[in-house]
């Protein structure tokens, strides 16, 4: 390894001295705002509910122990130690791994062309949330004005609002369809909002990192406080956190715990690399990592807390009004007074009624209305955001506001995210000299922002949705893993585990203790190569298939399942795998420029050899 | 990465409400009561004629007398000669819907535990009576009758009175019936050759404890009931003045199958999210030009004045000196203890 890089991966990229954080805070909350994301509040009160409650909280702090604080510390020490974005930092390590960081440099791309959708869709429900009613409160009427559209009344309102009205969705992942130009419009927007808070790189995304990291935790304090007065509130927190223990002998649980750990926390971005590189290089980063890593998990419970307790207000709504049905169907079928049965009285008059005459009470067709079935419905992802908390909010009163507080921390929340992302991207190119140095930051910046917003213009179309979870589930899953394993395994073994020490005790002070050591050599690799094996095997147990939404499908409103055609599931092997290639082909490609760049010196030896011995 | 859109449902749980002795009042009272909320009559007599219940006819006749019916029980009161006859009923699940050929004109008992009981008649006895049934349930076994035009024309109307005004409710008497009837003429009345509908034409039946009842109209010669269209078209066009003079809306006074025209959604000229994207967006664009131009002119006022020459000094701090791909500065730490005192950047350069 004792070869000089290329001249053009040596030095900062600017050439005047690297940027700075102005101070411990702005960093801090950077790397924060980047792990805390959407994840924390649509993804891991989900697993929490899906895996036994209070459970699930038993394998989601072993990983994060185990896996979750020992990676994001080697994240922040490279990037501390060796200033510079997630490519510089791989081939400063060794030139056979720039590839790392290449594939590292390209995932981040492709999530932040797709993460941004996500944070369009969000913007539209939030400028939708400025008007009483709101827009998916109601069935728009049908053409005649007689009833609603048939679309709507068979799912819901806010569903419809969302398939329909928002996306507008096809039933088919091939039917492309047109341009939402709604949708469009509003990627346009968060494009821009994005491109202002990083237009001078970290200058001015320290300044934005104040409101947009702070700002979720305020109105998720706010939500707290809401949400634990509501009705039904505590009875969803009891039935959702209550552990059920038995669930841990399922080792999908202990695969979920991992992977959200690891996918929680953005390791293998390259994003915290780049924000710890504009750190003082003595600066304890094993206190950032710990800090940093308890803030996100901290933060993941709080909002599941919240969560837990809209899921049990919306479930205590939904049971009522499934028994105000029923009631309504008893009192017009054997007319009782108006209002006479409440609903405490129901059970008691449906079994007197079920005694005296089953048979017209059976030919009533009345649900069956048990709370349990209604806490038990769960939904992560933009399911919970935009289908089950838009509903559960249009019963809380004061509905709009509510509104407006939500869907502003989603993106905030998200917008952090996108900061971490886009530094990802842009600091690897910025250090190695993409553009020549007379060229201003917010050129390149603007250049990559509108680069990613030209490729993200596909999800606007009708079939954007089911692309995007294409890119979710194959772009960004496999490779982020496939990257934290080789970064970890590049470190330990290629860099010399002794040498990252004693870089790691020159930075903080003191040496690694046998617990990062032991978590960094064995245990993490381990466990990052289990999840990438439990992945791959579930990927190949069946063939890849989605869920569309068609109105025309027979059990509308369930969605239909669909195998992804030929040419989609190649696409989603590319995503997959392309980026990996990269490793090996940056290293090939090094190999080749090496092998010729030493032919051409034993070449000039050998001319220079004949003329010292003809000199004599 | 955000999204996973797999919601997720498991079996449900046994059911985890707890039983309660059943309710002494309201069940066993209407079962007592019967459907159509009258007060068991105990008959010490065997029937008489008087004491017809339904009509069973073959011929086109008019209707008959209309049974006085009401949420509470009002003894003694007498059933008046010559008023209209009871319309169509319906109110029995086991007995189909009007669109039937066949239908029943009468006034249902209930049978609480095989006592016979007889709500108030229809109507006085008439000597062209071809029969008489006493109905005792189930009613299936009745036999099928010719049909009378009045069936397929009558609509059942269904009031929610509680849940739309809660305490100020106010109870559904013969003056709200009357009001009803009023309302339902006046609607007929703007229909075209139906200027002289009165409010005798319009007939009520079957009045129950929920507040529903059967309605319809028949024409001045009192010997048909008007096409269900046009009754239907008449009252969708005053639904509105109808609704208001019950307090009530679409929802909580139904006319069971006549659809309600839907108000469309008033939108406004300009949709809400395009004035407040349009606010934001500009913001945004001023911000970026803002920073753009700040920036420019930084970098002009930087080329003007050379920067200080003291950069050199935090350029070597900041890099690491690379020789032979390996960064110089663990080389120094390698082997011995690394005094942290001395261990400073200043003295990488000696100062002068």
């Amino acid at each position: 390894m004792a070869l000089a890089p290329g001249p053009d991966l040596l030095g900062d990229g600017s050439g005047d001295e690297r940027p700075k954080w102005d101070n411990k805070l702005q960093y801090l909350l950077s790397c924060v705002g980047f792990a805390v994301g959407l994840g924390n509040i649509w993804r891991f009160p989900y697993l929490c509910q899906t895996y036994g409650g209070g459970a699930f909280l038993i394998p989601y702090f072993i990983a994060l122990a185990f896996e979750g604080i020992p990676l994001f510390h080697m994240e922040l020490a490279i990037g501390q130690r060796l200033r510079k974005g997630s490519i510089g930092v791989w081939t400063t390590i060794s030139p056979y791994l720039g590839g790392i960081g290449l594939g590292c440099f390209t995932v981040s791309s492709l999530i932040g062309i797709y993460y941004n959708t996500v944070l369009t869709w969000v913007l539209w429900y939030l400028l939708n949330s400025f008007q009483n009613p709101l827009p998916w409160s109601a069935c728009p009427p049908d053409r005649n004005l007689t009833g609603f559209v048939e679309e709507c009344q068979r799912s819901s309102s806010v569903s419809y609002f969302w398939y329909r009205q928002t996306l507008n969705v096809t039933a088919d992942i091939n039917d492309s369809g047109s341009i939402q130009w709604q949708l469009l419009v509003c990627l346009v927007a968060s494009w821009a909002i994005v491109y202002l808070c990083i237009i001078r790189g970290i200058e001015t995304t320290g300044k934005a990192i104040y409101f947009t990291a702070l700002f979720p935790y305020l109105v998720l304090t706010i939500f707290l406080i809401r949400g634990l007065t509501l009705p039904g509130a505590t009875e969803g927190l009891t039935y959702l956190f209550t552990p059920k223990m038995q669930i841990l002998q399922n080792p999908r649980v202990w695969l979920d715990a991992a992977t959200q750990i690891f996918f929680s926390l953005s390791l293998g971005f390259g994003g915290h690399i780049a924000f710890s590189s504009y750190n003082p290089p003595r600066n304890n980063c094993k206190k950032d990592a710990v800090t940093i890593a308890l803030v996100n998990s901290m933060t993941s419970l709080y909002a599941a807390i919240i969560v837990f307790s809209v899921l049990g207000f919306k479930a205590a709504n939904d049971h009522g009004r499934c028994l105000d049905r029923n009631i309504l169907s008893l009192i017009n079928a054997f007319d009782f007074p108006d209002q006479s049965i409440s609903r405490d009285d129901y059970a008691a008059v449906l079994a007197h009624l079920n005694v005296t005459q089953p048979e017209r009470v059976a030919g009533l067709g009345l649900e069956s209305c048990h709370l349990e079935d209604f806490l038990d419905k769960s939904a992560s992802g933009t399911g919970l955001a935009f289908i089950v908390f838009t509903e559960a909010i249009l019963h809380m009163p004061g509905a709009p506001g509510w509104a407006v507080l939500f869907f502003g921390m989603l993106f905030t929340l998200g917008l952090s995210s996108m900061f971490g992302n886009m530094e990802a991207v842009i600091t690897p190119l910025l250090d190695m000299g993409v553009m020549p140095r007379w060229v201003p930051k917010e050129v390149l910046t603007g250049v990559a922002c509108l680069s990613c917003f030209l490729a993200s213009i596909h999800f606007t179309l009708h079939s954007g949705n089911y692309w995007l979870e294409v890119f979710d589930r194959y772009a960004a899953s496999l490779n982020l893993v496939i990257f934290a394993f080789l970064e970890v395994v590049g470190i330990v073994y290629i860099y010399g585990m002794n040498r990252f020490c004693d870089d790691v005790a020159w930075m903080t002070g003191r040496r690694p203790s046998l617990y990062w050591r032991v978590t960094w050599k064995v245990v993490s690799p381990l466990l990052l190569l289990t999840i990438f094996v439990a992945y791959i095997a579930l990927l190949a147990r069946a063939p890849p298939s989605y869920r569309a939404w068609n109105p025309q499908y027979d059990q509308f409103p369930t969605q239909q399942e669909n195998v992804y055609p030929g040419w989609v599931q190649v696409t989603c092997m590319l995503l997959s795998f392309l980026p990996v290639l990269l490793v090996p082909a940056v290293a090939l490609a090094q190999l080749l420029v090496r092998h010729r760049r030493k032919k051409k010196a034993a070449l000039q030896d050998m001319h220079l050899k004949p003329q010292d011995s003809g000199a004599c | 990465p955000p999204a996973d859109h797999a919601p997720h449902s498991s079996a449900p749980l046994p059911e985890r409400f707890p039983e309660r002795e059943p309710l002494r009042s309201l069940p066993g009272e209407a079962h007592a009561r019967g459907h159509l909320g009258y007060a068991p009559l105990r008959l010490a007599t065997p029937l008489t004629p008087g004491d017809v219940i339904s009509l069973h006819t073959s011929r086109q006749r008019p209707p008959g007398p209309r049974p006085r019916q009401g949420l509470k029980s009002r003894p003694g009161h007498a059933p008046r000669v010559g008023a209209p006859s009871c319309c169509p009923l319906s109110q029995d699940l086991d007995f189909p819907p009007c669109s039937l050929p066949w239908l029943y004109l009468y006034c249902r008992p209930s049978v609480p535990s095989g006592a016979l009981a007889w709500p108030r008649p229809c109507s006085p006895p008439r000597p062209t009576l071809q029969s008489w049934t006493i109905f005792v349930r189930p009613l299936r076994t009745a036999k099928p009758r010719p049909h009378i035009d009045g069936a397929e024309n009558a609509f059942k109307v269904r009031l929610s009175i509680r849940t739309a005004l809660g305490d100020k409710a106010y109870a559904w008497d013969t003056n709200e019936e009357y009001l009803f009837k009023a309302m339902v003429a006046f609607s007929m009345r703007k229909v075209a050759n139906r200027e002289k509908t009165e409010i005798s034409h319009v007939l009520l039946c079957n009045v129950t404890q929920r507040v529903s009842f059967w309605f319809v109209v028949t024409d001045p010669s009192e010997k048909h009931t008007l096409p269900a269209v046009e009754v239907q078209e008449a009252i969708r066009m005053n639904r509105n003045r109808i609704n208001n003079a019950f307090f009530l809306n679409d929802q909580t006074l139904e006319f069971l199958k006549i659809p309600s025209t839907l108000i469309p959604p008033t939108d406004p000229p300009v949709p809400i999210w395009i004035i407040i994207f349009g606010v934001i967006f500009c913001i945004v664009i001023v911000a970026i030009i803002l920073l753009i131009l700040s920036g420019i002119r930084q970098r002009r006022r930087k080329d003007k004045g050379p920067s200080e020459v003291d950069d050199t000094e935090d350029k070597c701090e900041n890099t690491i000196t690379i020789e032979n791909g390996i960064p110089c500065d663990p080389l120094d730490t390698k082997g011995g203890h690394v005094n942290d005192a001395f261990m400073t950047e200043d003295e990488r350069l000696t100062p002068l």
